[in-house]
């Protein structure tokens, strides 16, 4: 009798044992006060779960789902136009991005000289201003 | 539409809140319930032609809790709690349902929504909706025993969330 499952207790008071099989739970009941404790939470909570009111719907639900059935709405869940809302973003980015426009990307030479020429100088050029190097005295030979 | 086949307008309007009230009870939010009704109407309009007349209702808990069940293996969205083998504490009794205040149902929808997805639907689809253990099993394709076993530790469980 020890190896009757405690879920038994459930399958029980749902009415989902067999003939013996409730014989077996009576039986069991009948000697063992921690089973008869178990039984009366399983009612108590089986109770709590079937006394719940119907969870009722935002106002116009019913009818928002009347007004665009899914196959004719842009999106069935919130999630798909979430979904699509961020590939048009990408869409969007990209084709914004400039696009190679098939042309040479070599440049041409002699525009290149002419430009870095003319804003060119040894003046400019920040090596050419750094600070001579001197060594330390203390280590000089 | 064969006789006996309800229209998707009929559905939608006579069972929406049927179903949102399930979905509600599953997903333990509005947003998602909403979704989740969405997306089983699409179904339902999907499989009418293959519906055969019977219990409605069993047949669109079914799919809600199939859509249910799909988002679940696709975003794990909910947190699941480690579960002990062999769950035996004696818990304290508890008031009755019928001598409990206003807040009741929202203090049984928050421990509902801790239990383990598979344990949450188990008792959902027997204790909200009123399905049997074999139309259980068939809905989650998975034995009766393990229906068995879910539904009777999803209530220990829940007990234990609501003491």
């Amino acid at each position: 009798m020890n190896s009757l499952p405690e879920e038994m207790l459930s399958a029980y008071v749902d009415g989902e044992c067999s003939p013996d099989e409730i014989a077996e739970v009576e039986a069991r009941l009948a000697s063992d006060p921690q089973w008869r404790a178990i039984l009366l939470e399983i009612e108590s909570t089986r109770a709590s779960l079937r006394s719940l009111s119907a969870q009722e719907p935002p106002a116009g639900f019913v009818d928002g789902l009347l007004a665009t059935p899914p196959e004719r709405s842009n999106g069935p869940r919130r999630t798909g136009a979430a979904l699509a809302a961020i590939a048009a973003v990408i869409v969007g980015v990209v084709l914004a991005v400039p696009r190679d426009t098939g042309g040479d990307a070599t440049p041409v030479v002699a525009t290149l000289v002419d430009t870095h020429g003319a804003t060119s100088s040894f003046e400019a050029d920040p090596v050419s201003t750094l600070a001579p190097i001197v060594a330390p005295s203390g280590l000089e030979p | 539409m064969p006789d006996g086949v309800p229209t998707w307008e009929e559905i939608a309007r006579d069972h929406g809140r049927f179903l949102y009230n399930v979905a509600y009870r599953l997903a333990g939010n509005d947003a998602d319930a909403q979704d989740l009704v969405q997306e089983a109407l699409m179904r339902v309009r999907r499989g009418l032609e293959s519906y055969t007349p019977g219990s409605l209702e069993g047949w669109l808990a079914r799919i809600v809790t199939n859509v249910f069940l799909d988002d679940v293996r696709k975003h794990r969205r909910r947190p699941t709690i480690a579960l002990p083998e062999q769950p035996d504490l004696v818990l304290p009794p508890s008031a009755a349902a019928d001598e409990v205040g206003e807040g009741f149902s929202e203090e049984v929808q928050a421990a509902l929504s801790v239990l383990p997805d598979e344990f949450r639907v188990a008792v959902v689809l027997c204790d909200v909706v009123g399905l049997s253990y074999d139309e259980i099993s068939v809905s989650t394709k998975v034995p009766v025993g393990t229906v068995r076993s879910r539904i009777h530790r999803g209530r220990r469980m829940l007990r234990e969330a609501l003491t």
